[in-house]
């Protein structure tokens, strides 16, 4: 636990927090862009500059990646702080003028646009690298990249070409602030000519990286629900049964065991194509009827077959 | 040959002794990058082939560089009780004459630059003596080194050996005292006893910021870790210098013998060597002085009996400038994108492959082995109460003689450039000069009296840097100056900050704007108002200080800037 | 490649002229490295009894001809498992003339994780001139590391090219020193007249050539050329 001090509030940090999220926790506003809870702090954007003081030394630090020590004196808003910030805004509407989230963050903090001796660009690519962290440190697909450096920086897939390792999970598309990752879910459509007719599965198609991918079917409902290479990535990767992801979460139910009515014989057990069920002791000479929702795929077999209809 | 004692030093120090003045005739050819480039490696072939076509009792022998630059290729001849001779610049048609003089006991008069009756390489230490009584009528004639501007100003303990002996024998780095440090650590003196001499040596790092080496050595040393790591720095990103790539191919053991003493200071047990991606030659022949160190017991493990296991391993870059930053060059050792990494944690506690770290300069490690043998007081003597020891400085730009050469701190600039440089050479004077890389921005011939010094130059604006220094003469326009330098760092950035990557892109485009006309006072005014927010906000120096060429010039040379500014009403 | 007269004299003297054909390494385009690169999914210890298989198989297909590129994909489709098949094919359709046994010999020769890399791709572009395509992807398969994460190794670090040197490779020197004495003139002309010949140079900048009084130093291939010298030697090639 560390205590400092934010804006002369004292406050009490776990062991580990930065500094953002100390100031979250209790409800102490500094705007980011390019951080996220479920990612490492990559400390890009410059948004979440604080000031600093530290035995007597101050200096300007990213709150995101600044470690909440013991007495640490924080301000979010010092004349510092802000000039810097406005800086970066305007750093920011020189390059996206046309990007909402940049426009809306200009507002708040009272800037109508860049200065006007500075250039202007028409980008809408912020270089948070948000949809780069996803893909590699949440979805470990690692489709897509930071390519090249410096002021031609931009994110990419390997060559420029499709991304191959890209599962279409659409993370990317999801946690980019801008919007400029552009995910489409397709329908199934039929050509038809007079030779025949064709039929195009449901595809995902992420323009950004030249991915289009098969959505994989419901058995149950018979809609599109999620994209065929990020299921099977999952299906390895936690050693799922193939057919684990045949039903769709929506249609998916799990079986109920009603203890009272079981004899526990194990029929269920041995009618299982899956194995997802086993005897469970429940004491003495009791047992009783336990599903491994894991590898259950929902086919009513144990439901059907029990005796005593205990399985719903 | 391997050893594991101390003593035997000796043995290897009397072979080492032997090849340095021989009873036959020694002829070296200085073949780092410099002399290369001039022609030395044809020089060497040449030489090699005569001697062998005309049956002349000598060896011909690669060796570094003496800081010479200007007068490359430099062939030296040193023969059996005679003074040591340096010549240059000599070419592949001036052999023949240079091989007859040495012959017939003459000189080639037009070629000789100085003359070496004996090598004072180090104090405390007896000098390596060439000439055995009176010196001959014929060589007399040549000015003795240490009555020499560019001999005597200079205090060469770090470099002391470059340019003298071959960098791919460890026996001759031995023979002048290399490895008496190590082995006096190992054997007299406990971790935190090394630590102490650098502490009170007051030695600051040679790359950049001039952080107190010793409080670094501490810091890892007390932090917590299985594995500990020292990093020797040898990107020498910045564009103006190659002296540290000089180094390493002159003397790339006293490199290692550093890093070892490092290592045993702080606990450490490998070490990596990173090393600019062009310097091809200093990769090499690193790897080689490594080899010959492991050959000779002197890396490896159980030193000298004593116990300490080190090893090391060379890497090259990848050919970025922001990788001379420590964190972005830890990144750049682990195989990832040369980008920074936010700090804390710092190095020393959290560097290379997450285990405390010590990041040194080459040069910082290069006077280690000076500090260990004769002590932290004799250190902290040299130089000023706050910049201690020496420094090599590269000059470059507009000099007479451009070269590097080892002056003790707090010389002041000035004497540096005349003294060494001979002045701009372009008939013009001095009218602005650099010091520590595009970072140091530029300085008015009028501060040309500042010492070098970390504090001084700091306060007017500049820095210490890696020692490079810049002579920009009356012919130069002190605006394209500011927009090369600023085109550097747009190059360099590494874009992950926003701050840096389009502060840097807008500021050329401001410059742009001033050079072609366009400019106004909020030009300027947006320039102060970025500076300061980019050294606030930036994730590392190279963001911090990209502002800083152009400001220099607005502040230094106000009328060149404001001269071009779009007049109202015009 | 195809060598006529080898294979005439050698289908009269002995009774399997096909298998004589492929074995003394007639092979026709790319087939014998598409062969090897198929060899390389195989693990190493059992590298040789595959190998005989498998060249066995093509030789039946090569029916005393060379052994075509097409051989050895069927050979691919029609014996090798998944994941393997797609890692191959993948493998193939980016291949070039490169030598994959050479940038296998470099992996091994790098042992180790993500902290090899930069190394082993320094030594890949010595070897070819620059990073090609396949070679990246090799490595990212040999070393579990995702192929993007190479392509921004050889993309964001100035010292790797992915696209072959031209003719003529022109280094600049862009140091400062340089630039003082020459006002960075002689790169503004190079580029100028590199731009509109850009088939038969490639020019690149670089900081410090190490010979700081011929400034402004150009190096040509490998040559070193001082200020003067080096605009007689760009305007030879110009006239190329």
């Amino acid at each position: 636990m560390a205590t400092l001090k934010i804006n002369g509030k004292k406050i009490t940090a776990p062991e580990g927090a930065t500094i953002l999220e100390a100031a979250r926790e209790h409800d102490i506003k500094i705007p980011t862009l390019c951080s996220n809870e479920a990612l490492k702090p990559y400390g890009a954007c410059r948004l979440c500059i604080v000031e600093v003081t530290k035995n007597g030394r101050t200096t300007i630090e990213t709150s995101c990646t600044y470690p909440a020590e013991d007495g640490l004196e924080v301000k979010t808003e010092s004349p510092r702080v802000a000039e810097g910030r406005k800086l970066v805004i305007e750093l920011y509407l020189a390059r996206c003028p046309n990007v909402k989230i940049i426009r809306q963050l200009a507002e708040e903090y009272g800037i109508k646009e860049s200065a006007p001796q500075m250039g202007k660009d028409n980008d809408y690519c912020i270089l948070c690298g948000l949809c780069v962290r996803a893909c590699n440190e949440v979805v470990k697909a690692g489709a897509i990249q930071f390519a090249g450096s410096g002021i031609n920086k931009i994110v990419d897939s390997p060559f420029h070409k499709t991304a191959e390792d890209c599962v279409a999970c659409g993370s990317c598309a999801f946690i980019c602030p801008t919007g400029i990752i552009k995910k489409n879910d397709l329908p199934s459509t039929s050509q038809c000519t007079p030779e025949g007719c064709t039929q195009t599965g449901a595809q995902r198609e992420i323009l950004n990286w030249q991915v289009e991918h098969k959505l994989k079917v419901c058995t149950k409902c018979g809609n599109p629900y999620a994209p065929e290479p990020h299921l099977t990535k999952i299906t390895r990767q936690y050693y799922f049964l193939p057919e684990f992801f045949n039903i769709c979460p929506s249609c998916r139910q799990y079986p109920v065991v009603d203890e009272d009515k079981c004899l526990g014989c194990g029929g269920c057990m041995e009618a299982c194509p899956i194995g997802a069920l086993e005897l469970e002791d429940k004491g003495g000479y009791d047992k009783k009827a336990h599903v491994f929702t894991g590898n259950c795929t929902a086919c009513h077999t144990c439901e059907d077959y029990c005796p005593m209809k205990a399985i719903s | 040959m391997k050893i594991n004692r101390a003593s035997d030093l000796s043995k290897i120090k009397k072979q080492g002794l032997e090849l340095l003045s021989p009873a036959t005739t020694r002829i070296t050819v200085g073949s780092a990058t410099c002399g290369l480039a001039k022609g030395a490696g044809k020089v060497l072939e040449a030489l090699k082939y005569e001697v062998k076509k005309k049956k002349i009792q000598a060896e011909v022998v690669a060796v570094g560089c003496n800081g010479l630059c200007y007068a490359e290729p430099i062939v030296e001849v040193i023969q059996p009780g005679k003074p040591r001779i340096t010549y240059g610049p000599v070419t592949v048609e001036r052999v023949g004459e240079l091989l007859k003089a040495i012959k017939t006991g003459k000189v080639v008069q037009d070629l000789a630059l100085a003359r070496h009756d004996e090598e004072a390489y180090c104090p405390n230490i007896a000098p390596l003596k060439y000439a055995k009584g009176k010196v001959p009528a014929a060589l007399s004639g040549i000015k003795e080194y240490r009555k020499q501007d560019f001999f005597k100003n200079q205090l060469k303990l770090v470099s002391k050996n470059a340019g003298t002996i071959s960098p791919s024998r460890i026996e001759e780095y031995i023979a002048l005292d290399g490895y008496k440090a190590l082995a006096k650590v190992l054997t007299e003196m406990k971790p935190e006893d090394v630590i102490k001499e650098v502490t009170v040596s007051k030695l600051r790092g040679r790359g950049g910021a001039g952080f107190p080496t010793g409080l670094k050595w501490q810091a890892c040393r007390s932090a917590a870790g299985d594995k500990k790591y020292i990093v020797c720095n040898g990107s020498e990103g910045d564009p103006e210098i190659g002296m540290h790539r000089s180094f390493l191919e002159s003397d790339p053991q006293a490199i290692i013998e550093g890093m070892a003493i490092a290592g045993y200071a702080v606990g450490a047990e490998a070490g990596y060597i990173y090393v600019n991606d062009r310097y091809v030659v200093a990769l090499e022949r690193l790897e080689e002085a490594i080899r010959q160190a492991e050959q000779t017991g002197l890396l490896g493990s159980n030193i000298l009996g004593s116990g300490l296991s080190f090893s090391l391993k060379v890497k090259r870059g990848g050919g970025a400038y922001v990788c001379g930053e420590e964190t972005a060059l830890l990144n750049a050792l682990e195989g990832l994108s040369g980008e920074p990494r936010p700090r804390p944690p710092y190095p020393a506690q959290q560097g290379l492959f997450g285990k405390p770290t010590v990041v040194n300069n080459i040069e910082t490690l290069a006077n280690i082995p000076l500090i260990a043998l004769h002590g932290g007081k004799w250190f902290a003597k040299i130089g000023t109460a706050s910049s201690t020891g020496t420094k090599i400085v590269a000059l470059s730009g507009a000099v007479a003689q451009p070269g590097w050469v080892e002056v003790p701190l707090g010389t002041p600039v000035k004497a540096i450039i005349e003294t060494f440089g001979k002045g701009t050479g372009t008939g013009k004077k001095v009218k602005a000069f650099q010091t520590g890389g595009p970072s140091g921005g530029v300085l008015p011939a009028s501060l040309l009296n500042i010492k070098l010094d970390y504090d001084q130059l700091t306060k007017a604006g500049s820095l210490l840097g890696s020692g490079g220094l810049l002579v920009m003469d009356e012919g130069t326009d002190m605006l394209d100056m500011a927009k090369f330098l600023t085109d550097f760092f747009a190059e360099e950035t590494c874009g992950k900050c926003s701050t840096c990557r389009e502060g840097v892109k807008r500021l050329q485009e401001i410059i742009d704007s001033i050079m072609q006309g366009y400019g106004t006072k909020e030009h300027l005014n947006l320039v102060k108002r970025m500076a300061a927010a980019m050294s606030d906000t930036a994730a590392c120096a190279l963001g911090k200080t990209a502002a800083v060429p152009f400001l220099s010039v607005l502040k230094h040379f106000p009328k060149e800037v404001e001269g071009k500014l779009l007049r109202k009403g015009a | 490649m195809t060598k006529t007269k080898k294979m005439a004299a050698q289908k009269s003297a002995t009774p399997s002229p096909g298998a004589q054909a492929v074995a003394a390494g007639e092979w026709a385009g790319k087939s014998q490295a598409m062969f090897e690169r198929m060899l390389q999914e195989v693990p190493e210890a059992l590298r040789g009894v595959f190998r005989g298989k498998l060249m066995q198989v093509l030789q039946q297909k090569a029916k005393g001809g060379p052994a075509a590129e097409s051989h050895v994909t069927e050979i691919v489709h029609e014996t090798v498992p998944e994941p393997f098949k797609s890692n191959i094919l993948k493998a193939f359709s980016t291949m070039g003339d490169i030598d994959m046994k050479v940038v296998e010999e470099i992996i091994k020769n790098n042992p180790g994780g993500q902290e090899t890399v930069i190394s082993i791709l320094h030594a890949i572009q010595a070897k070819c001139g620059y990073l090609p395509q396949e070679a990246l992807i090799l490595v990212s398969q040999k070393k579990d590391i995702f192929l993007s994460n190479l392509y921004r190794l050889a993309t964001s670090y100035t010292a790797f090219r992915i696209k072959p040197l031209k003719k003529y490779a022109v280094t600049v020197c862009n140091g400062t020193g340089c630039h003082v004495k020459a006002g960075g003139q002689i790169l503004k002309e190079l580029e100028k007249k590199v731009s509109g010949n850009g088939s038969l140079i490639t020019l690149e900048k670089v900081r410090c050539l190490g010979c700081c009084d011929m400034s402004p130093a150009v190096m040509i291939n490998g040559e070193l050329y001082g200020g003067a010298q080096a605009q007689a030697r760009i305007a030879e090639i110009l006239h190329e």
